[in-house]
């Protein structure tokens, strides 16, 4: 594509007008090393235009439902409830119940059970104290805090009084490790990890293990990347019937395609 | 609430402009997203039901706008533009995605083949910088040849590439091309070039 190819295509680049093939042909002309015939400048002409045109619409009114609705979303989940104790996490006896939901039945199972009460326990060794956790978590998160609203929002998470930290135990021979900020009424969790980058083919997908026998996993959202670090806000909608469990599966790009897990990589007991 | 006011006061006694209020928002002000969403919520909404001609959707665009605006407001640059046309894009993207995951062209053309819904009053309270904006905008998309602002129209918020609009109005696709260029090249002149 030239330079002046380029520019007739500019207006319908700036109103998301063009088709897939040319858009993509037009971004990697503009990414093209090379020196432009103004193709900068003619894009950020027409993008200027297409900002303005929404200017000629009147502002509606409304309803005050809509600003509560946001409260609620952004700020009252870790509000809402107490939590009575922050003791201990049972991480270890509670991944072997999650492993056997998340898995499948049978006594296929017991190897895997074992496993991610060994792996799990590892993990809480490595992790030491809640206040080793707590540390580590505010380390990654430092780096992220600048970009992310999300990662902000996990540094106020794990200030408030009765937040706790839980580790996700590797499921299945995956390398990663990832860590989690609880609310004290487990409304909301963060979920934090340097090794769950989406990939262009790849998103990692977080689930919810609601109580219950036989309760099938809740899809909870998506990762996503950070500076430095990968975030996960879990669905409050997913956590609302409480949580046994949190887990996240490498699935293909835009998750799930069943509403299961495809491939469960990570996972952390909340305990009863 | 009291937290919320007084960042608003307070914003307000120390003139602190609306880019200041998108800086509060990344510092993680309430107050500041809450100043953002009485300044440009009414906006936003405008633009999703334009786009979706449903309340019910546009409500929740607006409320996923804002709270994307919570999570990503660090990542507003000012030379890109002001904060309220940063909000306006991210509430459009929001409402066209959703317009794209119905049957595409044919819900688009219902909602926008059809007369325009028709305009509400503007607010009391509507400042009147914002008037001027409106007044301009509206006059310079009126002086427009009427195919060339339809074109632009079903492409800015109908979401609508060009080929679909091809399709949809039974145009030849360089016809639609030419139209949108040109439509384009006029409101730059009329809305950049041209005095306010």
């Amino acid at each position: 594509m030239t330079c002046s190819e380029f520019k007739e295509l500019t207006s319908a680049l700036a109103l998301d007008a063009l088709d897939p093939d040319d858009r993509a042909m037009a971004r990697a002309h503009l990414a093209e090393s090379i020196t432009h015939e103004g193709c900068p400048e003619a894009l950020a002409r027409a993008e200027a235009v297409a900002r303005l045109l929404s200017g000629a619409l009147i502002d509606t009114h409304l309803p005050k439902r809509v600003w509560r609705r946001i409260e609620t979303r952004l700020f009252d989940r870790a509000s809402r409830r107490r939590w009575a104790t922050a003791a201990g996490w049972a991480v270890a006896a509670a991944a072997c119940v999650t492993a056997v939901i998340l898995a499948g039945r049978g006594t296929r199972l017991r190897s895997e059970r074992d496993a991610a009460r060994a792996q799990a326990s590892a993990a809480q060794v490595r992790a030491g104290s809640s206040d080793d956790l707590a540390r580590q978590c505010a380390a990654q998160l430092e780096s992220a805090r600048k970009t992310s609203g999300l990662a902000r929002e996990a540094i106020a998470l794990l200030q408030q009084p009765g937040s706790r930290v839980v580790p996700f135990a590797p499921q299945g021979g995956f390398g990663g490790a990832a860590l989690a900020v609880v609310s004290p009424d487990r409304r909301r969790a963060i979920l934090l990890s340097a090794a769950l980058s989406p990939a262009p083919a790849r998103d990692y997908q977080l689930w919810v293990i609601p109580p219950g026998r036989g309760a099938a996993p809740v899809p909870a959202g998506l990762v996503e990347a950070a500076e430095g670090v990968a975030l996960g806000d879990f669905q409050a909608g997913a956590l609302a019937r409480g949580a046994l469990a949190l887990a996240v599966s490498a699935e293909p790009k835009g998750g799930s395609p069943t509403g299961s897990p495809t491939q469960v990589v990570l996972v952390a007991a909340l305990g009863g | 609430m009291v937290v919320q006011l007084l960042w608003i006061l307070l914003a307000a006694a120390a003139g602190a402009g609306v880019e200041e209020v998108i800086a509060g928002i990344a510092r993680g002000e309430r107050g500041a997203l809450r100043s953002a969403y009485d300044s440009f919520a009414g906006r936003a909404m405008a633009i999703a039901l334009r786009i979706l001609g449903s309340t019910e959707e546009a409500e929740e665009v607006v409320q996923d706008t804002f709270v994307e605006i919570w999570r990503r407001a660090a990542e507003y640059r000012p030379e890109r533009g002001t904060p309220g046309s940063w909000i306006a894009a991210m509430a459009r993207s929001r409402a066209i995605d959703r317009l794209r995951e119905r049957t595409r062209a044919e819900n688009t053309l219902r909602t926008l083949a059809a007369e325009p819904p028709r305009d509400p009053e503007p607010p009391p309270s509507e400042a009147a910088a914002r008037r001027q904006e409106r007044t301009r905008v509206r006059t310079a998309l009126a002086v427009l040849p009427d195919e060339q602002r339809r074109t632009v129209e079903l492409a800015y918020f109908g979401g609508l590439t060009q080929s679909e609009i091809a399709r949809a109005t039974g145009q030849a696709l360089g016809t639609v091309k030419t139209r949108i260029r040109l439509g384009m090249e006029k409101l730059a002149e009329a809305l950049l070039e041209a005095p306010p």
